[in-house]
């Protein structure tokens, strides 16, 4: 575990929860030096993945203020671009789904498009969709009777063809150098059993779809995360029986119980494997064995006996990110992506100030002009 | 023997598993009576039982009492009913072979058809000396009631409703007439043919009165009053109060001591009250009967037959008091003993009552009430029409008979041919009206039907159980408003409107059931048996002994007992046994010292377990037996584990309400206590932890939430329906969610809520949503609207057409309103329609009035009359129909569909009265999550709670967590459901707070929140109001044509008015110019010529009056005041105006 003073942490307390905020300039304490320098930041952040797997990921990010985490996850909601489906042309649409109802449906389907390789949707659909921007899908689908279905069948799978509509049945349709460009992962729906609607005999659906590139902003459908969080870490520090206004004489490693069964119950205030118990001659110690299982219950401070004894916290710059994947981009590229548009969007923040500098220092060069748009300003 | 001291240890050794110190189980899942119970009466079994007891009885009585049909011409014509039947429904239209096919409801509903199958009679008549005798005979058509005995509906399973278009869920109970859905109310009255006893403190008066009503329809009013000491009978019929004693005389009671004795009994007190009343008689030189009717005879208001010479007083006197007075009490060979005996009660009630106050009744004891259902109201406007329809056959047969010479033998069959219409027009007037005008009964009222409410499927439900009670709205009295004790387990205690019907419209709880009339004959040979003396044998003395009890059939006064409880039980164990009916109600009022015998119809009761001997007779083996469907409740009924016991029988029996509580002196056991509410307000979660006021307005708004209506929805054309796209169940369901079907049509949606403030926008019980929720599909909802269009034919013989849009030229472009119309006029399913896009292209013929037969149908000259979609916002069409009326007519109806997404201002609301307009939508990534990356759905104010106490709603949010974590759906029953400590250590377990409080982040700044928050699901209805049907604002538009004023109402584009109240406040401020503005500049502002001689409105600077244009003046003045001067002068009014020059 990392060194974890006082200042890193946010106190949990019975009925709330204290020392949220970091200082106006985090990490920035009056009296005290700490000019930032990227030594110190590289030595300080610190990235551990957790676990890895297709659709989600869990990584520590240590080190950070809070802003910056958040910016990440926000970016990982709202800004990384993805493919969706965006306009449905309907030609026949017999099922008992309206026509916008399943226009929805398909555009909240995720596709397996590297949005990377599209470029971003037209101003004007109508006059600006090329093979570049748009990719077209279409999904004809009939529902019939199965002739080998048995006299007192009741299962509407085994009754008919096509009972079910799934995602599967959207269908590529290649525009342009489109067959090329992505004939090595032919565009499909991500996950092939998402139910779009049911049929029955006689009813059909034909239909064409575009999709473009765009951001969860626009629209939560091109979200290319089912969701994107952090946590803090949680810290439990225990504390031994004295001063109660000198904590940091009290903080132990260790804390002894009366018995055994005391011990067990301090376990169990706490999730599975939080907390351990040791025997130690012949004595109880309970001892903090994984904080990060910890789901912060705050069961121990509803117990009068361990009243003092512990003090329960999170770790202020230490977020445990959890991302799972909708499917567009692998989960381990997903944290990556949202940093280059975090750096994208830095450097055209830093542009725009920079131009609002020069524009200042040039006005300040020729004070004739400001003077004049004083004069306008006050006539 | 067993006996031996050593044998004790063996009786603590187990049996069967079982010690004698082990507790007695308990009847588990006794509950599950309730859906036995349900499923053979359904949940609006009071309806359809009572339109089944019209159509299988009543129909039956009515006309055998109006059997004969005799000629004033011919005496010897001869013409009887025999029976009368009602088919199955069928089409008004015959097919091609001649028959006519059966009709579905669903079919009515669509073709704007009645749903009635035809009434059939067996006629027998005499022609040509031969007696014929002829089966069948259609006099008319009855509406039929759905899931009826005669519906086609009756025991169809899913498979079978499907297949008919029918939602298996949908409770019937109602009519369909002209295509739209009809319920007749409950009604609530006053109990007929019982004595009530009140108090009118503003005259110092007790009075007894009973309202007679008998099966022929006569009813009259009769009062025993006593005031000052003084006892007088009184009734619409006598000119003047009549002494008790002349009446009691008039009745054939002569000797003053037996008038004395009948009327006070014993009782010394009673007596010395009593007395005065005596000489009262004597005063008036009344000793006999024969005198007494004589008096009484001069006093009687003549109602009929003027001609003829008048009858001695006496005469007169009897008669009134044999037919009038006090119908309902039987009179055999011009016995009036029991009439004596009945008014003798009345007035012993009186003394009572005088003497001590709390023996007076109280009106608004349910016991006291009856319940008027489908069945009674129908059979009145049966029996209203059939003898009207008597009366016309019997004219019609008249006329042909006055005719001295015939061609052909007469047929009074074909005669009834031709009369046919009367029957079937006044039942589709009534129903579709709701106006019962009986002139025959003196009965007059409106509003006695309603459209079912098919907002949402609880708003259908809860029309069916609604009750309406006759007493006027406006009256602010609180008693009839009242919750009443004996509404328990009968009347839903929640579930009332708010507002000036509080109180009065009620609605029944989910077991009661309503009885029809059962036969009283059997009854009181019954009552014979069991050892009661008939009450005319005996006197005063025996009546009011210290030991005897008399008997009231119906309000009729049988007999004595002396050993009533032995009586009473008795008579339920016959009852138990299925000797009696099971609807027969008897109890014993200890006070009046009567045991009350009641089979009257409209009575409400519901089932209870019979205990016996401290112990309740359905067992565990019953419920098992149960489960496994080898019996149903009519079994239990059968078996005497369970018997419906009616208002006042409830208030004679010791009900325990938990098996635990049950006393030596208990004599049943409930069901279920959640079955004391009713169907709309057992959808609330943990009722029983809110502040009452709060279910009562989540019964209001439970009818207002949009969800699935019914299987058939899609199939459905109705004027407007709100469907929700993704409906869920509730995370926290009631048992009664799942007897009523709620869980397969829900009306809501199960939301993630945070409770916690959030910007501000969520003050004032404002939502916050999530932007991702609602892209997601959150609240979406679907308005379907219908529009109709009949294509005419014309009585000259034109008719309305259908033309696809056509241009001058082939290659000019069709208007943008014209493009979604197909060739054949009506627009394709699917287009989207705009705004002021035709979607009907219909065109009328522009004479309707020439005979055109000899007209080239070419030359007939069409104007357009087409239908155009005037909603602000576009929607696309999602059905056409095109079908024909019963009446030939050609039909089309167009579904236009608009989807909506939940925007700012639309109103959602929780089960808890909880309502909330959205204040705020918010992107996913400014919501805050918690540790495991949840989002709320909606944010919802804390400050919503402390003043409403919704403690039902937290409880919802705990029960709910914990069931979506461990993937279960909980209960939330009243006075049951799952408990919080259960639901708190799921929470535990799954690694949440015990609290159901969450630690969460700012999505905004990143950083945790200072509080934890309560968070989870709580189940929320997106409620029918939504802004986009309410926005309307105006600069300029339409005005009414008579004032010139801008029109009212956002329908018509009008104008917002800026009223009274705000007048003031300008007024008072001084802001004269916009006052100006406001209401003459922006409103109807006017020039007018006026002439200062004058002082009269002139025209074009010429005054008519003065016939000079010397003087006048213009001036601009509101065009609603130039009206009011010139509707003055029309009245001889002259307003003149005085002018000044302005300075």
């Amino acid at each position: 575990m990392a060194d974890t003073t006082s200042r890193r942490l946010v106190e949990l307390h019975k009925e709330h929860i204290s020392n949220i905020s970091s200082t106006d300039y985090p990490g920035v304490y009056p009296g005290e030096d700490h000019e930032w320098r990227l030594e110190d930041f590289k030595k300080h952040l610190k990235i551990d993945f957790q676990t890895l797997s297709e659709d989600r990921v869990e990584f520590d990010l240590v080190g950070v203020d809070a802003s910056v985490a958040n910016a990440i996850r926000r970016i990982l909601i709202a800004e990384v671009p993805t493919v969706a489906i965006e306009r449905v042309y309907m030609y026949n649409n017999t099922s008992i789904m309206q026509d916008e109802v399943l226009s929805h449906r398909l555009g909240l389907v995720p596709l397996n498009i590297d949005p990377r390789m599209l470029d971003d949707a037209p101003l004007d659909y109508q006059t600006g969709s090329t093979d570049r921007n748009t990719v077209v899908f279409s999904l004809d689908i009939e529902c019939s009777d199965r002739e080998d279905a048995k006299p007192n069948e009741k299962d509407p799978e085994k009754l008919y063809y096509n009972s079910n509509v799934f995602a599967e049945a959207i269908t590529w349709v290649p525009q342009g150098e489109q067959a090329s460009l992505f004939a090595s992962n032919p565009p499909r729906a991500v996950n092939p059993k998402i139910l779009l609607t049911k049929l029955r005999p006689g009813q059909e659906i034909h239909l064409e779809m575009h999709a473009i590139k765009s951001n969860g902003r626009d629209h939560t459908k091109f979200s290319p995360v089912a969701t994107a969080s952090y946590r803090l870490m949680p810290h439990i520090q225990l504390l031994k029986p004295g001063d109660r206004y000198d904590e940091a004489k009290r903080r132990v490693e260790k804390l002894e119980m009366k018995n055994q069964e005391q011990a067990e119950r301090f376990r169990d205030a706490f999730g599975d494997g939080v907390i351990e118990v040791k025997k130690e001659r012949g004595k109880y110690f309970v001892r903090v064995k994984d904080p990060r299982r910890d789901t912060v219950t705050r069961r121990i401070l509803e117990l009068p006996e361990f009243e003092g004894t512990v003090k329960l916290g999170r770790v202020r710059d230490w977020f445990i990110f959890s991302v799972e994947s909708t499917g567009q981009y692998p989960a381990q590229d997903l944290f990556p992506v949202a940093v280059s548009v975090l750096r994208e969007k830095v450097r055209g923040l830093r542009a725009d100030v920079e131009r609002l500098q020069r524009e200042w220092e040039g006005s300040r060069a020729t004070p004739g002009e400001e003077a004049e748009r004083d004069a306008e300003m006050s006539g | 023997m067993e006996g031996d001291p050593e044998d004790w240890t063996s009786l603590q050794k187990p049996y069967r598993g079982l010690r004698l110190s082990d507790p007695i189980k308990s009847v588990e899942d006794k509950w599950l009576l309730l859906p036995a119970f349900l499923k053979v009466k359904g949940l609006v079994k009071q309806h359809i039982d009572s339109f089944n007891y019209f159509v299988d009885h009543d129909l039956k009585a009515i006309v055998r009492a109006n059997s004969k049909v005799n000629s004033d011409v011919d005496p010897r014509f001869s013409f009887t009913f025999l029976d009368i039947k009602v088919g199955l429904p069928q089409s008004e239209q015959q097919d091609m072979t001649g028959k006519k096919a059966l009709i579905t409801p669903h079919e009515c509903r669509l073709r704007d058809a009645t749903y009635s199958a035809p009434i059939m009679v067996d006629i027998e008549y005499v022609r040509d000396g031969k007696r014929i005798v002829r089966h069948n005979v259609v006099i008319g058509r009855l509406p039929i009631m759905l899931r009826s005995n005669k519906c086609i509906l009756a025991g169809k399973n899913e498979s079978e409703l499907a297949g008919l278009n029918e939602c298996p869920l949908d409770p019937g109970g109602y009519f369909v007439v002209k295509g739209t859905e009809k319920v007749i109310l409950v009604q609530e009255q006053l109990s007929k043919n019982r004595i009530i006893v009140e108090i009118d403190a503003a005259k110092a008066m007790v009075s007894a009165s009973v309202t007679s009503s008998t099966h022929s329809g006569l009813k009259s009013k009769t009062y025993v009053n006593m005031r000052k000491g003084l006892i007088v009978l009184k009734h619409n019929s006598f000119s003047e109060d009549v002494p008790i004693a002349i009446a009691m005389k008039a009745l054939g009671i002569q000797s003053d001591k037996e008038i004395l004795l009948l009327c006070a009994g014993n009782t010394e007190s009673y007596q010395e009250s009593f007395a005065p009343n005596l000489e009262e008689s004597s005063r008036a030189g009344v000793f006999t009967i024969h005198q007494a009717r004589e008096w009484l005879g001069a006093r009687v208001r003549s109602t009929r037959r003027p001609t003829g010479p008048r009858r001695p007083n006496w005469e007169e006197g009897l008669e009134c008091l044999l037919m009038i007075v006090l119908t309902h009490v039987p009179v055999v060979d011009m016995d009036l003993s029991h009439k004596a005996v009945y008014v003798a009660t009345m007035c012993r009630r009186v003394l009572m009552a005088q003497e001590d106050a709390s023996l007076v009744d109280d009106r608004d004891y349910v016991g006291n009430k009856r319940l008027e259902l489908a069945g009674q109201l129908l059979s009145l406007l049966f029996e209203d029409q059939f003898k009207a329809y008597v009366a016309q056959l019997k004219t019609a047969f008249d006329k042909v008979l006055k005719k001295p010479v015939r061609t052909s033998p007469f047929d009074p069959y074909t005669t009834m041919v031709v009369n046919g219409y009367i029957i079937t027009t006044g039942f589709v007037r009534a129903i579709s009206t709701g106006n019962w005008s009986l002139k025959r009964f003196r009965m007059d009222r409106a509003g006695v039907t309603h459209v079912l409410s098919r907002l949402s499927y609880i708003s259908a439900l809860g029309m069916m159980t609604r009750i309406s009670s006759q007493f006027e709205k406006t009256r602010k009295v609180s008693g009839p408003r009242a919750l009443q004790p004996s509404q328990w387990g009968m009347l839903c205690p929640s579930d009332t409107p708010e507002g000036e019907s509080c109180g009065l419209v009620k609605n029944l709880a989910l077991m009661t059931h309503i009885t029809t009339d059962v036969d009283e004959m059997p009854l009181q040979k019954i009552v014979t048996l069991l050892g009661v003396e008939d009450i005319c044998l005996s006197t005063g003395t025996e009546i009011y002994g210290r030991t005897s009890f008399v008997v009231h059939i119906n309000g009729s006064i049988v007999g004595l007992t002396r050993f009533p409880s032995r009586f009473v039980s008795q008579f339920r164990k016959l009852r138990r046994a299925g000797k009696i009916n099971e609807f027969v109600g008897v109890y014993i009022n200890h006070h009046h010292k009567t045991v009350y015998i009641a089979s009257d119809g409209g009575r409400i009761c519901r089932p209870l377990i019979i205990v016996e001997g401290m112990h309740p007779k359905v067992t565990r083996e019953h419920i098992e037996l149960l489960k496994a469907g080898k019996v149903t409740f009519e079994t239990f009924l059968r078996s005497g584990l369970v018997e419906y016991v009616d208002v006042n029988e409830e208030n004679d029996s010791h009900i325990a309400l938990y098996e635990k509580d049950i006393e030596p002196s208990t004599t049943h056991l409930e069901i279920e206590p959640f079955t004391i509410l009713g169907a709309v307000a057992g959808l609330i979660p943990y009722p029983h932890h809110n502040q009452s006021p709060r279910n009562t307005y989540q019964c209001a708004m439970g009818k207002q939430a949009i969800g699935a209506i019914a299987y058939n929805q899609l199939n459905r054309i109705d004027t407007l329906l709100y469907l929700l796209v993704y409906p869920q169940q509730p995370m926290v369901k009631t048992k009664t969610i799942e007897l009523v079907g709620y869980d397969k049509l829900p009306a809501g949606q199960n939301a993630t809520v945070a409770i916690m403030s959030f910007s501000g926008y969520d003050i004032e019980d404002a939502l916050i949503l999530n932007r991702a929720s609602i892209e997601r599909g959150y609240g979406r909802c679907q308005v379907f609207r219908k529009n109709t269009a009949i294509i005419r034919k014309y009585a000259n013989g034109t008719y309305d057409r259908l033309v696809a849009p056509s241009t001058n030229t082939p290659d000019e472009k069709l208007p943008k309103r014209f493009e979604i119309l197909d060739i054949d006029g009506l627009a394709r399913p699917g287009e989207r329609v705009d705004p002021d896009d035709v979607y009907i292209n219909k065109q009328s013929p522009k004479d309707t009035v020439t005979n055109t037969v000899n007209i080239n149908p070419a030359q007939v000259e069409y104007r357009n009359t087409p239908m155009t979609y005037k909603t602000k916002v576009a929607g696309y069409i999602d059905k056409v129909m095109i079908t024909d009326t019963d009446h030939d007519q050609a039909l089309v109806k167009v579904l236009i569909r608009q989807t909506r997404v939940p925007e700012l201002g639309d109103k959602f609301s929780s089960r808890h009265g909880q309502k909330g307009v959205v204040g705020l939508i918010v992107p996913q990534e400014d919501m805050p999550f918690n540790d495991q990356g949840i989002c709320p759905d909606s944010i919802m104010n804390p400050h919503g709670f402390p003043s409403r106490m919704t403690v039902g709603k937290m409880i919802e949010l705990l029960a709910g967590k914990a069931g979506v974590l461990r993937g279960t759906l909980e209960y939330g029953t009243a006075f049951g459901g799952s408990k919080v400590e259960d639901m708190s250590r799921i929470l535990i377990e799954q690694g949440f707070s015990y609290s159901g409080k969450d630690m969460l982040t700012s999505g905004i700044t990143g950083e945790p929140l200072e509080a934890y928050v309560y968070f989870g699901p709580i189940y929320y209805q997106k409620l029918k109001h939504m802004v986009m049907d309410k926005m309307h604002a105006r600069a300029k538009g339409p005005r009414a044509t008579l004032t010139r004023q801008p029109t009212e109402g956002r329908s018509r584009d009008g104008g917002l008015r800026l009223g009274e109240m705000e007048r003031d406040c300008l007024v008072g401020y001084g802001a004269t110019q916009l006052l100006l503005e406001r209401l003459m500049i922006s409103s109807d502002q006017f020039q007018v010529h006026a002439c200062q001689t004058c002082g009269l409105m002139g025209y074009n600077g010429w005054c008519p009056y003065c016939k000079s244009s010397k003087k006048m003046a213009q001036l601009t003045i509101p065009y609603a005041a130039k009206l009011l001067f010139q509707e003055l002068i029309s009245m001889n009014v002259i307003p003149r105006l005085i002018m000044d020059d302005a300075a």
